[in-house]
């Protein structure tokens, strides 16, 4: 702003012709542009979650493991309960990678038919945790009201019980296996779910939008859906990513002290309760089912953050 | 007019914003003074880097924020990140600087009041802060003085009460007097009035004014709106896509605009008392500062546009002492002068 | 005037909220109490008053946000209190909103073409999509922006842009009334004039009647052609928007507009202006008689007896024991 105008006309005077004096015409002019490139929520999503480094990591590491539980019991020629008196708490070694357990039984093949335990459980409770806990939490925050308080005391009330209580009481119906596991743990998880959604719908209904929508005269169910649910997916999503470890680690620990899955079927639990008693001598046998306890755990939840990240509409 | 000292200089200031989309640039090369007793208005639209400028110089830019280039003299000193060693330096002095001879006041009180302290506790945690040794009871007299100074009825009752229990307008009252605490050479106010009715802004404003008055503090006024700068200010920067297009008197500015920025601004705004004037809107959005373009950054919303105002930065043009604007209109009357004058 | 359709009548319209906080005792806050007044068709009538005021709520429960505890409000005619099937339909295609702030009221999810579309979809008006598509684009085309922005998504357009979107989708229905509930206030000032003036040509081109709530009294005056003022849940001065800025009557319309900043430097600094004491009492606990009182300048013993009427002075409304 020191310029003085005679200095910067003997700047200028032999640069610019008369020529640039021109007005621009209208359609040399850009007014009107539109920011940024068209991006929807998710891909602007997706965007921000691939460059967190750590969530990328943990979504190829639990990719592997998924297809490792797959394919690695079907391609193995071992089987979970195959004993091989031959090699007796073998190390790890060529035909057995991560050795054997007391009995000759191949770990590497346990470990994966563990994972398949641990991840259906995981993604059981957390399918049943989004479909109960979702539809209970968008009816009582629409409703509201009155059906909302009783509604929302009947959850303290699931909340209150402990999860053990519905462990025991599920297998005394289904019996000792994995499916009971996943009620038990389903059905004491979903009530968090609700909360959170409730709470969501209760904040978002008062949002300008819904009530545009409601103005123009769209029905309940149209608000709902095309208005109230897409908007609070991503804490859905987050919190859905978030139960798979919660549930992975609460059938770890059952199966740990003893209920749940029985023997000789492989849980993680049940692997680590196993080598408990070699722990002096054999240590390695105990440090697989923990190792793979222990990453699926933080690789879930690094996912998990990375997707609260990358969903949060307050971090644009 | 007597000389009066300069409070704060700012000299070719850059700030750039790291975001998802690439790099925005907020503000783009400004420079500009106040002087002590001085009330300088910064207008702009939101975008045109009117507050991010002034949170340069408050050391208050967001992580993903750096003052990319540029000095800040502030009483004598350089407080722009180069000018000191490392960021914890330049934290750390200015910390000291904040709350003492630099004051702020923002749009929404109840973001800077601390909702869990008493206002009083609030204040004399600020007086004792800066001034360690002058002891609870002398702390509790100035709280008391500096309430009763704002106009805030009873003070010695209400620096009990917690935050909530003011109203909005006296909430931008307690951190009036907060600012105030430390006798500051420079406030900083970003839109205090913003948030507040028409007739509790009135009385805010003259609070505001009053205050400049009695201390000789520089005051430096953000707003959008032309009404509250004009009866304000006594400097106005007019700011526009990171740059300032025109700087002048307050006269000056409303009276003889030289900026097509300037002169559009005055259009859009409805003068209660002037009768059947139509409002003439600025067509089109402001620029996108991912992308600041390379010339005049008003280029596409200008209706006097020209082929070099999309090339080229025009320098600004001197229309008296106190009055400069950056527009390639007048450089173009220059020439056309001079033609006509062989 | 008087011989000037009114489309929207309201007749001692009371809004009342409860306040559930605490145990026990249930407060009650008067939003409105006791409004009565007519739009005509094609007109702007235009609403001031403070934060607190209930000007908002007002606009609110004509569009059937809020429910009213008492009082009627007839639009068309027709008690929208009792509207059902066809009539409420047609009430819904009639009257609009528009809200204030324009990245809360586009669904961050819907692209600018879903937006617009979907009171049509809701209605089903234009049962082709080729149709409805060709209806967008016009709709964008009056509003200023460009056919191809349909499958943008909100957060791409600056304030005034979006504000456009929402007026599109307003008048996707073809209204004959919108509420226009602080349309400017989040914008900046060279866009608000934007705004205005679209506003204006949709009303002059359509004869649409807007309701103008705001507190930005410059552009009340503007774009009104009769304003009120209210205080407190009450109307306490109508009349012609002119007049009423160019002599208030009412204490409090006087303060208000003294209070306006004048983006003049020189006239700006010598008016006369009458600094209000305090501010809003609460809507829970209102001053007995007038609901002024507490910060007028002239009050009198009479003015805490009884509220004032609105009586009519010199072609006005006005609720004061001085004047009249």
């Amino acid at each position: 702003m020191e310029q003085s105008s005679e200095k910067m006309a003997d700047i200028l005077s032999d640069e610019i012709r008369d020529e640039d004096f021109e007005l621009l015409d209208e359609s040399e002019k850009d007014s009107e542009f539109v920011a940024v490139k068209g991006k929807t929520y998710f891909q602007d999503a997706w965007s921000r979650f691939r460059r967190n480094w750590l969530a990328m990591i943990s979504l190829a590491f639990l990719f592997v493991m998924i297809v490792f539980a797959i394919v690695v019991p079907i391609l193995s020629p071992y089987t979970y309960d195959g004993m091989d008196f031959a090699q007796i708490n073998a190390l790890p070694n060529a035909s057995h990678w991560l050795g054997t357990d007391r009995f000759g039984r191949d770990i590497f093949v346990r470990i994966m038919y563990g994972a398949r335990i641990s991840l259906s459980v995981g993604f059981a409770a957390a399918a049943l945790n989004l479909v109960i806990g979702v539809a209970y939490g968008v009816f009582c925050g629409y409703v509201g009201g009155k059906t909302d308080l009783i509604l929302m005391r009947l959850v303290d009330i699931i909340y209150s019980v402990p999860i053990l209580l519905y462990v025991i009481l599920a297998m005394l119906i289904f019996g000792s296996n994995i499916f009971s596991m996943m009620i038990a743990i389903g059905i004491s998880s979903w009530v968090g779910m609700a909360r959170l959604v409730r709470g969501q719908i209760l904040f978002l209904k008062e949002q300008e939008y819904a009530q545009a929508a409601f103005i123009m005269g769209a029905s309940r169910a149209r608000i709902m859906f095309k208005h109230l649910i897409v908007n609070c997916l991503g804490p859905i999503i987050v919190n859905t990513t978030l139960i798979v470890p919660s549930a992975i680690f609460t059938e770890a620990f059952l199966a740990f002290v003893g209920i749940g899955i029985s023997l000789p079927q492989a849980s993680w639990g049940t692997m680590a309760n196993d080598a408990r008693s070699l722990l002096q001598t054999q240590p390695l046998q105990m440090l697989w089912p923990v190792l793979a306890i222990s990453l699926t755990m933080l690789s879930l939840n690094f996912i998990g953050d990375g997707l609260s990240e990358a969903l949060d509409p307050k971090k644009r | 007019m007597e000389q009066r000292k300069t409070v704060l200089e700012v000299k070719n200031l850059k700030v750039e914003f790291k975001t998802d989309q690439g790099t925005v640039y907020a503000v783009r090369d400004v420079s500009f003074d106040v002087k002590e007793g001085e009330i300088l208005g910064i207008v702009g639209e939101s975008g045109s880097g009117k507050s991010v400028s002034m949170l340069a110089v408050m050391g208050l830019l967001a992580d993903n924020g750096r003052i990319a280039d540029g000095d800040i003299i502030f009483n004598g000193e350089n407080i722009a990140l180069k000018g000191f060693a490392d960021g914890k330096a330049y934290e750390k002095r200015m910390r000291e600087i904040r709350g003492n001879t630099m004051a702020m006041i923002f749009q929404d009180p109840m973001t800077f009041l601390n909702p869990v302290l008493t206002v009083g506790q609030q204040l004399r945690e600020v007086i004792l802060n800066h001034n360690p040794d002058i002891g609870k009871a002398e702390a509790n007299r100035r709280t008391v003085e500096l309430m009763h100074r704002v106009g805030i009825p009873a003070p010695e009752t209400r620096i009990h009460q917690y935050p909530f229990e003011f109203s909005g307008g006296m909430r931008q009252r307690v951190v009036i007097a907060i600012a105030l605490a430390n006798r500051p050479k420079l406030i900083i106010a970003d839109e205090p009035t913003t948030a507040l009715d028409v007739t509790i802004q009135a009385q805010v404003l003259d609070l505001i004014r009053e205050m400049s008055v009695q201390t000789n503090a520089a005051v430096i006024m953000i707003s959008h709106d032309l009404g509250v700068v004009a009866n304000l200010c006594d400097r106005i920067n007019m700011m526009y896509g990171g740059k300032i297009v025109e700087t002048g008197c307050a006269h000056e500015i409303f009276h003889e605009p030289n900026h097509p920025y300037t002169e559009g601004l005055l259009k859009c705004v409805n003068n209660p008392e002037d009768d059947g004037r139509e409002l003439t809107p600025i067509p089109g959005s402001p620029p996108d500062m991912l992308k600041p373009p390379a010339g005049c950054p008003f280029v596409d919303r200008c209706d006097r546009a020209m082929r070099i105002c999309k090339a080229q930065m025009p320098l600004a043009t001197e229309c008296s002492d106190t009055h400069s604007s950056a527009c390639w209109l007048n450089e173009k009357k220059r020439r056309e002068e001079a033609e006509l004058h062989g | 005037m008087g011989d000037r359709e009114v489309i929207v009548s309201i007749n001692h319209l009371k809004t009342y909220f409860q306040d559930s906080k605490g145990f026990g005792k249930k407060r009650i806050i008067r939003a409105v109490d006791d409004v009565s007044l007519d739009i005509y068709r094609g007109e702007t009538f235009g609403l001031v008053g403070e934060s607190g005021s209930g000007k908002s709520t007002l606009g609110r429960t004509i569009v059937k946000i809020h429910q009213p505890t008492d009082g009627k409000i007839l639009v068309n005619g027709q008690d929208i209190a009792t509207l059902s099937g066809a009539a409420l339909k047609k009430f819904q295609k009639s009257t609009q909103l528009i809200f204030q702030d324009p990245y809360a009221s586009l669904n961050p999810r819907m692209t600018v073409g879903e937006i617009i579309r979907e009171p049509m979809v809701i209605h089903r008006i234009y049962p082709m999509r080729k149709e409805q598509d060709e209806r967008v684009a016009e709709l964008l085309q009056i509003v200023g922006l460009k056919p191809d922005h349909i499958l943008r998504y909100p957060h791409e357009f600056s304030g005034g842009q979006r504000q456009r979107i929402s007026i599109a989708r307003t008048l996707a229905l073809g209204p004959e009334f919108i509420v226009c509930d602080e349309p400017i206030s989040a914008l900046d000032v060279s866009i608000q004039a934007q705004i205005i003036n679209l506003l204006k040509r949709i009303q002059k081109e359509l004869g649409i009647a807007y309701l103008f709530i705001a507190h930005d009294l410059s552009m009340v005056k503007y774009i009104s052609d009769r304003i009120g003022v209210m205080y407190l849940g009450h109307i306490v001065e109508l009349g012609d928007s002119k007049e009423v800025y160019g002599k208030p009557l009412h204490p409090y319309t006087q303060a208000l507009l003294s209070a306006i900043p004048i983006p003049d430097p020189d006239a700006g600094r010598g008016k006369k202006r009458i600094i209000l004491r305090g501010e809003l009492p609460s809507p829970i606990n209102p001053p007995s008689g007038c609901p002024f009182r507490t910060r007028c300048p002239y009050a009198m013993k009479q003015c805490a007896e009884e509220r004032p009427k609105l009586k009519e002075v010199s072609g006005r409304l006005v609720a004061c024991y001085r004047v009249g």
